[in-house]
């Protein structure tokens, strides 16, 4: 990513601001600023048979990381930290999900063309497929289809030990939460973090948690596949897990 | 895989004596993957649809983390699967463990929070001698779903 002189003295002076005010605003338009610096970097790694919009996604974590931890007083050029940072993250993020990362090319073009079939399925059967008529559809034993969806989720594997991601840059909120949520949010837990993970997210979190919905219904509801409303609940609900251990 | 310490396995309601699946791990969370892909074979051969299989493989995890929150580096987590017509129930212990932390207080209550929705009954005991023991059962659907 390269600055003009202009542009790097308007950044380091919204650093020293945030670092000063932590304020909100100002971190989203720094954020904002280097998400080009993430798809740089996230092109790097996506030989490794890896989505590029995850890679997008755990690189934001990096930044994100990068702008909060960042002291401008020591001296340093704020898009050589982040960068570090950002590698960290995709590094941590191959190595959080090493399984599926091995799939064997396979299961992961039975995964990629699932989706479609779980749908296609659904609406003919009128209710969710068994794994039995998956496999049946696509050809592929039981056990590939199982080892397919397994291969699909990319974030199940967060640790109870190292520090969590912050979520994505704040956008919208939900407009209402409440239900099965409401206990905790009483307790001030979980509401800071649902409030950061992207809109989607919180909408399908809102649709399965509160409203009860079956993933078939959520992905019906929102116009996406069953398969992905499925990797998206396990990826918000890894980031919860991990925005909990890294608050306390 | 062994454990020198017996395992007395909370299936509560399911014959012991019944066919079942046991799984020792180190607690690391990278390899739930073991847990959740043994639960899934299981309920796939129940019969369970893709939206129940999807979410028992959450609920796996949520279970696995729920009863490794607080966990040594050398615990070991063991499941037991065990399965009826259309039930499979699943038990777990880690060992050993130490009394419950903050983080691990939070973390015990988003996972409840959660399994709420994915599965029929489950529970997570407080640790008693060492030891913290969680279970859950999920049932087919009615029309597959």
């Amino acid at each position: 990513m390269t600055t003009t002189p202009t542009t790097r003295e308007l950044l380091d002076q919204k650093l020293r601001e945030y670092a000063r005010t932590h304020d909100r605003g100002l971190r989203d338009e720094i954020i904002a600023a280097h998400l080009e610096l993430v798809e740089h970097l996230a092109r790097r790694f996506v030989r490794r048979s890896e989505a590029y919009d995850d890679l997008v996604q755990a690189g934001s974590i990096g930044l994100i990381k990068a702008v909060d931890g960042f002291d401008p007083d020591l001296g340093f050029e704020f898009a050589a930290y982040a960068s570090k940072t950002i590698v960290g993250e995709l590094k941590r993020h191959f190595r959080d999900k090493g399984w599926s990362v091995r799939a064997p090319r396979r299961v992961q073009e039975l995964y990629l063309g699932l989706g479609q079939v779980v749908d296609e399925l659904s609406q003919r059967l009128g209710r969710s497929p068994t794994v039995k008529e998956l496999a049946a559809e696509t050809g592929a034993s039981e056990e590939d289809v199982l080892e397919a969806l397994e291969a699909g989720h990319a974030y199940r594997s967060a640790s109870l030990d190292t520090p969590g991601p912050e979520g994505e840059p704040l956008t919208s909120r939900l407009g209402h939460v409440d239900g099965a949520y409401e206990k905790v949010d009483e307790r001030d837990l979980l509401l800071p973090h649902i409030e950061k993970l992207p809109q989607r997210e919180r909408l399908i979190l809102h649709l399965r948690f509160v409203e009860d919905l079956t993933q078939s219904e959520i992905a019906a509801r929102i116009g996406i596949s069953q398969m992905h409303v499925s990797r998206l609940l396990a990826r918000s609900l890894a980031k919860l897990h991990d925005a909990c251990a890294a608050e306390a | 895989m062994s454990s020198s310490r017996a395992f007395e396995p909370d299936v509560r309601g399911v014959d012991e004596a019944s066919e079942h699946v046991e799984l020792l791990l180190p607690v690391r969370p990278e390899l739930w993957v073991l847990a959740r892909m043994s639960a899934s074979a299981i309920a796939s051969r129940l019969d369970f649809g893709f939206d129940a299989v999807e979410d028992l493989r959450l609920a796996i995890d949520e279970l696995c983390n729920s009863c490794a929150a607080g966990a040594a580096a050398d615990s070991r987590l063991r499941l037991v699967y065990r399965w009826d017509d259309d039930t499979i129930h699943v038990a777990c212990e880690v060992s050993p463990i130490g009394p419950a932390s903050p983080v691990a207080a939070d973390t015990l209550e988003l996972s409840a929070r959660i399994l709420d929705a994915l599965v029929d009954e489950h529970g997570i005991d407080p640790v008693d001698d060492g030891r913290r023991k969680g279970w859950l059962t999920k049932s087919r659907p009615t029309l597959g779903l």
